[in-house]
């Protein structure tokens, strides 16, 4: 007797939305970033917020080193994990309204691009959710830098280099060797071994993913003009999303929103603390006057305006732009 | 000269990684520690106590302090934060202590470690193994727990360059200690230069040089490689076996086995959460099978 009426209790709460409030929801975040990392380490403390401001309705385990971002989408597809941290790469694989981001020295400072972001959020929140997605935050991977075997300091030195690309992104492939490029592509997993037989000689990487991945210890010199930021987002399946009650979901962002906030401001000092340490062993920073870095971002400008429309969604990459243009104009 | 008459006595470590009280080694280890550094400080170049004090901490470090971590950690985030924050300041008092005992047996090592580290490593011969192998241990511990920290993470070819070394000269040390080391290092994916591959041959060595009697090889393998390939049954097997070792076959080894047999518990009452469903199997109704909703 006293079980049939637990069960009936139960069913009540499974069935009723106004009682949403009272479950538990165990969700799991998958991502490729590696334990203990800076990353890993906010995700955590971003669960265990979430877990305290829902009373422990909420509870999040984290992932880390999940596999592959496909494989990662693929099973987030399938609500399983049902929170994802993703990285530039599984952004763009949803959709190339994230390549806006990748482009080439579009961007001249950290608050110019974040004030991008900021504008471009309301489009990209609904791109995400066409993919059945729900943006809880933005991620800072910090920035791309071109590290190369010999010194680089104009765009025609660039093209001398036999430069990695991510496999499976044909497009910019396609970009780089229309204009003179020397494109490699290649799975992450095999930069290493590219720099070490000379496939390849130049790769954009983060300064502290150089330093990780000691890849800088084949490319002794680093550019000093930042190429892309590198803004990642951690998203939940609306499925998951819909069975939270709404003051649980606020809970959720309001903590998401101070965990994006701590990582704009710590992954930027960590990559400043990365180059740094890279100096004091060996790292060159081929530094270029404000006058060049004017022309190189001007001639890039040239050559990635035929992103818009091709790599980019227009309205997007018009959106940028004027967003961009509204920043520098203030 | 006391001091010296009484080290060897006061700091067997086969005392305590035969202990069969896990409670009993994590309350005696501190006091035995601090008493080490107070040796340190009187004499500053007493090589056994420097030596001591670098292994002695990497184990106080593991096996209690990231262990209890790694068992915090499904329940109390924030506890298990604070304890591999210790661990990790317990690692690199280790590593210090034992660059310090390194450097006075081999002058600029230190220096040379970070600089030149394999070319420097070299220098190295077979009876400085223990010595490489606590002093590579302390530094990779510390960099796993410390990815946030550039400056740490920098020394990276350190670490592994001492590890290499130790392993080239004595790939049999203490029944296999080294190959356990090395399946966790190679366990890190190859973007970091790491092979599944070759984690599982040194697994195989170890099991082989430990007779099967060492559970730390099957733990450190089950976590680093079967999470890694999602290989949810070879998980289960692993730990299982972990489990089903009889300590009291390897009393030497008390200590550790405990400890192993403790987490792989753990680990197999957490299966579910540390494997996604197969993608062929989840569940694909409305019901939200994978996603506990109570």
């Amino acid at each position: 007797m006293i079980k049939t009426f637990r069960l009936a209790v139960l069913s009540v709460l499974l069935i009723t939305p106004i009682l949403l409030g009272a479950q538990t929801a165990r969700l799991r975040l998958g991502s490729v970033l590696p334990a203990n990392s800076l990353w890993d380490r906010s995700l955590k403390e971003m669960a265990n917020g979430w877990q305290q401001a829902t009373g422990g309705r909420v509870r999040l385990q984290v992932r880390p080193s999940s596999g592959d971002e496909s494989t990662l989408l693929r099973r987030m597809r399938m609500n399983n994990p049902q929170v994802a941290a993703l990285s530039p790469l599984g952004l763009q694989e949803i959709d190339e309204a994230f390549n806006v981001f990748g482009v080439p020295f579009f961007f001249e400072s950290e608050a110019e691009a974040v004030q991008v972001l900021e504008d471009l959020t309301p489009r990209l929140r609904a791109v995400l959710a066409e993919n059945n997605l729900v943006l809880l935050n933005w991620g800072h991977g910090g920035w791309a830098h071109i590290f190369s075997g010999t010194s680089i300091a104009t765009l025609d030195d660039l093209r001398g280099a036999k430069l990695f690309t991510s496999a499976g992104d044909d497009g910019a492939v396609n970009w780089y060797k229309q204009n003179g490029f020397q494109p490699v592509p290649l799975a992450l997993t095999d930069v290493l071994m590219g720099l070490n037989t000379g496939l390849i000689d130049a790769y954009p990487s983060s300064a502290y993913s150089a330093l990780v991945f000691q890849w800088y210890r084949q490319t002794s010199h680093m550019l000093d003009v930042p190429l892309a930021p590198l803004f990642g987002a951690t998203v939940m399946s609306q499925r998951a999303w819909q069975r939270i009650s709404d003051a649980d979901q606020k809970a959720i962002l309001d903590v998401a929103a101070d965990t994006q906030q701590s990582i704009f401001v710590e992954v930027p000092q960590q990559d400043d603390e990365a180059v740094r340490e890279m100096k004091s062993r060996g790292l060159n920073v081929i530094g270029v006057s404000e006058s060049q870095a004017s022309a190189l971002r001007s001639e890039a400008e040239n050559l990635t305006a035929s992103w818009r429309g091709s790599m980019v969604p227009r309205d997007i990459y018009d959106a940028a732009v004027e967003a961009r243009n509204r920043y520098r104009s203030r | 000269m006391a001091v010296n008459a009484v080290l060897p006595t006061l700091v067997n470590p086969a005392v305590y990684l035969s202990e069969e009280d896990p409670e009993l080694a994590r309350a005696a280890l501190p006091f035995l520690l601090k008493t080490i550094e107070s040796i340190i400080e009187a004499d500053p170049e007493h090589r056994d106590a420097l030596a001591f004090a670098n292994s002695g901490f990497v184990l106080y470090a593991s096996a209690f302090l990231q262990h209890d971590a790694a068992l915090a950690e499904w329940e109390d985030y924030e506890l298990a934060r604070d304890l591999n924050n210790r661990a990790l300041r317990m690692y690199l008092r280790a590593r210090d202590f034992g660059s310090r005992a390194v450097e006075l047996k081999h002058p600029g090592m230190s220096a040379r470690l970070v600089t030149e580290p394999s070319a420097a490593v070299t220098a190295f011969e077979i009876d400085d193994v223990e010595a490489l192998y606590y002093l590579g241990g302390a530094w990779m511990l510390g960099i796993s727990l410390g990815l946030d920290q550039p400056a740490l993470v920098a020394d990276l070819p350190t670490a592994r360059a001492l590890l290499d070394r130790a392993i080239e000269l004595d790939e049999d040390y203490n029944r296999g200690s080294l190959h356990t080391a090395f399946i966790t290092l190679e366990s890190v994916g190859d973007a970091l230069g790491g092979s599944y591959v070759k984690a599982r041959e040194h697994f195989e060595r170890a099991v082989d040089l430990s007779e099967g009697l060492d559970a730390g090889p099957y733990v450190a393998m089950a976590l680093g490689v079967s999470v890694a390939e999602e290989n949810r049954q070879e998980f289960i097997e692993l730990l299982e076996a972990a489990v089903a070792i009889d300590i009291e076959e390897e009393p030497s080894n008390r200590l550790l086995n405990t400890l192993s047999q403790q987490q792989a518990r753990i680990l197999l009452s957490h299966v579910d959460d540390l494997f996604f469903a197969p993608l062929d199997e989840i569940d694909q109704d409305e019901s939200g099978a994978d996603e506990e909703i109570q």
